[in-house]
């Protein structure tokens, strides 16, 4: 037994009808949950395209309908599931596509994901984060994954859970953690 | 320690930020084990590994965000609001904050109930959540597919839903008083050897207050 799974879009049968089923009532919520997930939490250069992502990402759950008998409902809990592999999947393709291009445009400075940064917050929040991925390349691997949860907004008994540690253990990876992360900063000439 | 703490609110801000520069590499975890391990529902091994590549990889940081963001009505248990401990931590704070936490958590868990719902993780002071009681890697056998879970609070009844891998519902049970259940022979017909199914077990306390599991996988003999 596992407790994950992979969720695929199977190939559609030969002979089937092509025709998705209509939008129900429901998916403007959904859908509404989950353009507001990707706006807030997608890099800001895919801001623009949040809407486009979000519909691609609705086909998959039409042509799912569309394959299952059309009767049941599926949860939106399983329907997020799809919608967010199709995301990533999409976003992925859009970094790599970018990715290129930049490299092709020799080193284009790009904006930074916090809010409104000034010249020199962007910058120095730049720094911060490259100083901080490089620092927790060092620190040993129970700080390490409790630090990421943390930087990741991941709360301190939410990280308990996710890490499969009990509470106090994880409060004191954290705050070791940290403390550590600090440290490296200060010496790569990083204040905090 | 949340926004007190200027310091790692300005880390999270840039390590977000390596997100817009990010490129996905090959040896970035598909969206599905990312989904699993940002909900819980993988292996702890398998989420440890997802964490530590996400360390290093902004790309996937970006995702497992995303993930979060989107499952968080389902898998957010009421300890969101468990706020951080200080870097310099004041002990009388540190206990004050943490009542204030198990006050706020047994709010939530009280108006979160539901089958996808987290189960409300504080009931008479004691953490609850159900648990498969199926051993990992484990087939299920097709004529004795004994579903078993740990026990809800005293006196639950309980109820299960077996679905497919697309979400179509094959078999559901309710009313049961003990933690296990034989899906029945004639559900698991259609099924191909191999099939993965997926399950959750809903168990009804006396005092009415559903408690829910997560979603479980196990794959069919």
């Amino acid at each position: 037994m596992t407790n994950s799974g992979s969720f695929e879009i199977r190939p559609e049968p030969q002979g089937k009808p092509q025709t998705a089923p209509a939008p129900r009532e429901d998916d403007a919520g959904l859908r509404a949950e989950i353009s507001r997930a990707v706006r807030s939490l997608c890099p800001r250069w895919l801001a623009s395209r949040a809407d486009d992502l979000v519909q691609d990402a609705f086909l998959k759950i039409f042509e799912l309908r569309r394959r299952s008998e059309q009767e049941r409902e599926l949860s939106s809990f399983y329907l997020k599931r799809v919608v967010y592999s199709a995301l990533v999947d999409e976003i992925r393709r859009l970094e790599r596509r970018r990715e290129s291009s930049l490299e092709a445009e020799d080193g284009e400075e790009l904006p930074l994901a916090s809010p409104s940064p000034g010249p020199e917050r962007a910058q120095a929040g730049k720094e911060i984060g490259v100083g901080i991925r490089d620092c927790l390349a060092t620190l040993l691997r129970p700080r390490k994954l409790a630090v990421t949860l943390y930087l990741q907004d991941v709360s301190v008994v939410e990280a308990a859970r996710l890490l499969g540690w009990d509470l106090k253990h994880t409060r004191n990876l954290v705050y070791r953690g940290l403390g550590d992360l600090r440290q490296c900063l200060k010496a790569k000439g990083l204040h905090p | 320690m949340r926004e007190e703490d200027g310091p790692v609110v300005r880390w999270r801000q840039g390590f977000a930020a390596l997100g817009e520069r990010a490129a996905p590499g090959p040896d970035c975890p598909e969206p599905d084990r990312l989904w699993a391990a940002a909900t819980g529902e993988a292996p702890q091994a398998e989420r440890h590994a997802v964490f530590e590549h996400m360390a290093s990889c902004a790309s996937c940081a970006a995702a497992f965000r995303l993930a979060r963001g989107l499952s968080r009505e389902e898998t957010e248990s009421a300890a969101q609001v468990e706020p951080f401990p200080r870097l310099h931590p004041r002990p009388w704070l540190r206990w004050g904050a943490a009542l204030a936490a198990v006050a706020a958590a047994v709010v939530l868990a009280v108006q979160l109930p539901g089958w996808w719902s987290r189960p409300g993780p504080y009931r008479g002071g004691e953490v609850r959540e159900i648990h498969s009681q199926i051993p990992e890697h484990s087939l299920l056998p097709r004529a004795q597919a004994d579903l078993r879970w740990s026990a809800g609070p005293s006196g639950s009844v309980y109820e299960v839903r077996v679905l497919t891998r697309e979400g179509r519902e094959i078999a559901v049970e309710s009313g049961l008083a003990e933690p296990r259940w034989q899906i029945p022979p004639s559900a698991l017909a259609a099924a191909p050897s191999g099939t993965v199914l997926y399950w959750q077990v809903k168990a009804l306390p006396p005092d009415g207050k559903s408690l829910g599991s997560k979603t479980f996988s196990v794959r069919l003999e």
